[in-house]
């Protein structure tokens, strides 16, 4: 299989058990939902998966490759993108600007003389990738505003331009739609959607929006105290009673399929 | 053994003063998270106040030493306390400028008021206490030991006892949290820098019999204390203490084993600094919470409309050509301001771009100058004059690589730590050696062949200057300017988005010590012949707080930098040179305080608004390094 897998990934603060020998897969041309209630650990697993955080056991493969001891610009290199549950952006800069960061930090990497000279086809390159992803995640009309000026759902989008341009292979999500309108949220979907079926990316994404989820994802992993407790599609997801224990009564998941 | 006695005794008085100024500055800076480089000048103006009273004016010591401490562990707490009260939750390089500011400032008000001369005093204790194998101890000696001693042990237990010790471990945590809870940050703030500074005060009220009252001296002694810090993780009280005793025994040791290699001379009074050095290097600090993101103010200038700029570029340009016209002899002034305009442009380039602090810009100019001087003169190398030129910026280019390599990885303090002990390693190890100044202290660097002329030379060294600010300006508006401008607002995105974000750092550092090379290679061939006093380890210091006088814009700040350095001094009473320090230092201490409160009240509302904390505490949540 391509794409992500994690196999029995720890992670400690201390004393605390954040995440618990959790097994999870997210290929590529699959939109794989990971839920939980607050506290199961999500955020601490794309830490981990994305480098930022050291997991004390467990492997992390991507496309194949153990990624387990790189930091997390190498796994970017790599293809691994990723967005913030609080959008990392740079509010002096304008939308178009920050999207094409992205692709500038990603061709600089490692290398000093590429710090300071472009490849010649750069240029053209960098613009035709900013050009789709602004057009794809519908924030053409505000290319030149400062993202200081944006909403925070705006912003989202931003960042997700930013990943969509910076040619990522596969994706991680965290809590994408909160902050968003209910227009704005069917829009975001339709757009990771389309990402996952066209151009054929693999995203795990972290989220309340039940709704969203049941609807956009393919695959489900449900956490719950570092541990997972189910796996399957949104169906067997809605009807399993572990999960629905775990979210404490059955109103949230009740409301998603109704 | 016995022969060694002596000195370990020595070793043991000095060290015991370096762990006791140690521990004051490791107390304030996890308090408050600023690391206070005006530590030493404090200790100095006790030291001042201390002689006044007791030899002047003929106190009794127990209450001249008591008054020392109290006022100006007290005054100069207010002092810091205000001074960087809104910059310990800004970024580092922040706090490195207003605390070097008020370093040079303090210094140079005590200059002021006694003179540069060093003056000679007796020990305010006389005779000795005691034999220890036959070594006579002083009674200075035995109570600068039991001083320290007791002032440390004193400390440590107020901290784990009291309730404002509590406070303060507290403080460092979480101020906010602290404020919830009834007590005032600002307050317990106030009181560590209070208890700080006494701790300066006392050093140097101690210190001084050793070394005779020397402002400038007894400044760069308790600066000494950084080792120790360094030795103590810049946490540790008990560790910063015994790294000070480490220090003061190691280096009076080595005194005696380098005894008869004029070579080796410096190595003792750089052996703080080898240790500040290596510390940082080989056993680097867990960063403290609120200084792991680096980085510089987003506030950006008004964009002058184009049409203004290219204006004044004209006008600067017409200017610069008339000067030969119109400053007749002074004309080789002007030269070497032109040479300095390229050693601030590198400066500005550092700082404003990336928020990274060199504190030995001085270091990599003198290196620039020998090298110059080696490549291009018939007795060296004797290669065409522009080529020297560029192979002195490049040999500066590894030295600066070896300096910042380990420290840009940590963070933006120990960069400004490790950069600042090298500078005095520099100076006091390097520049008497054969490499640089030699025995003579003299390098002679030639002029171009085909401008021998005065102005001729002013012509040349104009251009190169002029090429290096475009070549800045280029590097500012393409890809690594990007970046660096990325960098200062989310370091998170761009190491998610697979940028090294050390290479970014060590890049722009690398270019900087190149063009300060080229910068001290220019001032060399300008004056015709160059001292390591023209590169002096404050001569860096100044240069940081000029810089940071001299406006936000990156070009016109180098260039209004170098005509108050270099330029200014040739219109202006000898007084101007003198007290530059004193000048340029109080002028960024009040223009910190004049615009940090229009800083915070903005921040502060931007936070609220967005209701969330910046990237920083992000950063420290995911323990990303940057």
């Amino acid at each position: 299989m391509s794409g992500l897998e994690v196999s029995g990934l720890t992670v400690r603060f201390g004393g605390n058990v954040a995440v618990n020998n959790l097994s999870l897969e997210a290929p590529l041309g699959r939109l794989t939902g990971l839920i939980g209630p607050n506290g199961a650990g999500k955020t601490t697993t794309f830490a981990a998966i994305s480098g930022l955080v050291r997991p004390d056991e467990g492997i992390i493969r991507l496309f194949d490759r153990d990624v387990s001891g790189l930091a997390a610009p190498p796994r970017a290199q790599l293809g691994l993108g990723r967005t913030f549950q609080r959008p990392e952006l740079c509010s002096s800069l304008s939308v178009a600007e920050n999207v094409a960061l992205g692709w500038e930090a990603r061709a600089a990497g490692g290398n000093p003389w590429r710090h300071l000279v472009p490849r010649r086809t750069d240029g053209r390159a960098l613009r035709e990738a900013v050009a789709t992803a602004v057009e794809l995640c519908g924030i053409g009309d505000i290319r030149e505003r400062k993202v200081g000026s944006l909403s925070v759902g705006r912003r989202r989008l931003v960042e997700l331009a930013r990943v969509r341009a910076g040619g990522y292979r596969l994706l991680l999500l965290d809590e994408p739609s909160s902050g968003l309108e209910t227009a704005e949220t069917t829009r975001f979907g339709a757009v990771i959607r389309r990402m996952v079926d066209e151009d054929g990316v693999g995203i795990l994404l972290v989220e309340h929006d039940m709704a969203l989820v049941m609807e956009v994802c393919d695959y489900l992993f449900t956490l719950d105290f570092g541990e997972r407790i189910f796996a399957g599609t949104p169906a067997a997801t809605r009807a399993s009673g572990v999960v629905r224990a775990a979210y404490l009564g059955d109103a949230v998941l009740q409301d998603a399929a109704g | 053994m016995t022969d060694l006695l002596p000195f370990i005794v020595v070793g043991l008085a000095a060290g015991s003063l370096y762990g006791l100024a140690g521990v004051g500055l490791t107390l304030t800076y996890t308090t408050t998270g600023v690391f206070n480089f005006a530590h030493g000048a404090l200790a100095a103006a006790a030291a001042f106040v201390f002689f006044t009273l007791h030899v002047d004016w003929g106190w009794p010591w127990p209450l001249a030493v008591a008054t020392a401490v109290v006022v100006v562990g007290a005054l100069g707490g207010l002092v810091v306390e205000r001074v960087t009260r809104n910059v310990s939750e800004a970024d580092s390089a922040a706090g490195v400028v207003v605390t070097v500011g008020l370093m040079l400032a303090v210094q140079g008000l005590v200059q002021w008021h006694y003179g540069v001369t060093t003056r000679q005093v007796a020990p305010f204790l006389a005779g000795t206490t005691g034999h220890i194998g036959g070594v006579a101890v002083t009674a200075q000696q035995t109570a600068a030991i039991v001083i320290a001693a007791a002032a440390t042990v004193g400390l440590f237990v107020f901290l784990r006892t009291s309730r404002l010790g509590t406070e303060m471990r507290a403080v460092v945590d979480n101020s906010s949290l602290l404020d919830l809870n009834g007590s005032n940050p600002n307050r317990v703030r106030t009181a560590a820098w209070m208890i700080g500074s006494s701790f300066a005060a006392l050093t140097g009220v101690l210190i001084a019999p050793f070394l005779g009252l020397d402002a400038s001296l007894l400044t760069l002694l308790v600066v000494q204390a950084f080792g120790a810090v360094a030795v103590g993780r810049f946490r540790s009280l008990p560790l910063t203490y015994a790294g000070g005793i480490a220090i003061g025994v190691g280096a009076a040791l080595l005194t005696k084993w380098v005894g008869g290699h004029t070579v080796l001379a410096g190595l003792p009074a750089a052996l703080p600094f080898l240790v500040l050095f290596l510390a940082l290097v080989i056993w680097p600090p867990p960063a403290l919470a609120r200084q792991a993101a680096g980085g510089v103010s987003t506030r950006r200038t008004i964009a002058m409309p184009l049409k203004a700029k290219a204006g004044a570029g004209i006008v600067t340009a017409a200017l610069v050509i008339a000067v030969p016209r119109l400053v007749g002899a002074k004309l080789p002034t002007f030269t070497s301001g032109a040479g300095f305009v390229i050693v601030f442009v590198s400066l500005a380039l550092l700082v404003r771009t990336s928020g990274q602090i060199s504190l030995c810009h001085a270091s990599f100019g003198a290196v620039g100058a020998t090298s110059f001087a080696y490549f291009a003169s018939s007795s060296g190398l004797h290669l065409p004059w522009f080529l020297a030129l560029v192979l002195a910026g490049l040999a500066v280019v590894p030295l600066g690589a070896v300096v910042a390599i380990p420290a840009i990885r940590l963070s933006g303090l120990h960069l400004a730590l490790a950069t600042f002990g090298f500078a005095i390693l520099m100076e006091r190890v390097a520049y008497p050696s054969a490499l640089m100044f030699g025995a003579l202290g003299l390098r002679r660097a030639p002029r171009p062949s085909f401008a021998t002329g005065d102005t001729q030379l002013f012509y040349v060294t104009v251009a190169v200057a002029a090429a290096v600010c475009g070549l800045v300006v280029v590097i500012t508006r393409t890809r690594l300017g990007r970046l660096l401008r990325g960098l200062a607002e989310s370091p998170l995105a761009l190491n998610t988005n697979g940028l090294n974000v050390s290479v970014a750092r060590i890049v722009v550092f690398a270019i900087s010590a190149f063009l300060a090379g080229i910068g001290g290679a220019l001032f060399a061939a300008a004056t015709g012949s160059v001292n390591g006093h023209s590169f002096g380890s404050f001569n860096s210091l100044l240069y940081l707080v000029i810089l940071a006088v001299a406006g936000r814009a990156l070009i016109p700040s180098a260039i209004v930098a170098a005509v108050a350095l270099a330029v200014a001094p040739a219109y202006l009473p000898n007084a101007f040179v003198e007290y530059q320090g004193l000048i340029f230092g109080f002028t960024t201490v009040v223009l910190v305080l004049a615009t940090t409160v229009r800083v915070n009240a903005r921040s502060t509302r931007v936070v609220a608004r967005l209701g969330a904390n910046p990237v920083r505490a992000r950063l420290v949540e995911s323990g990303a390094s940057t």
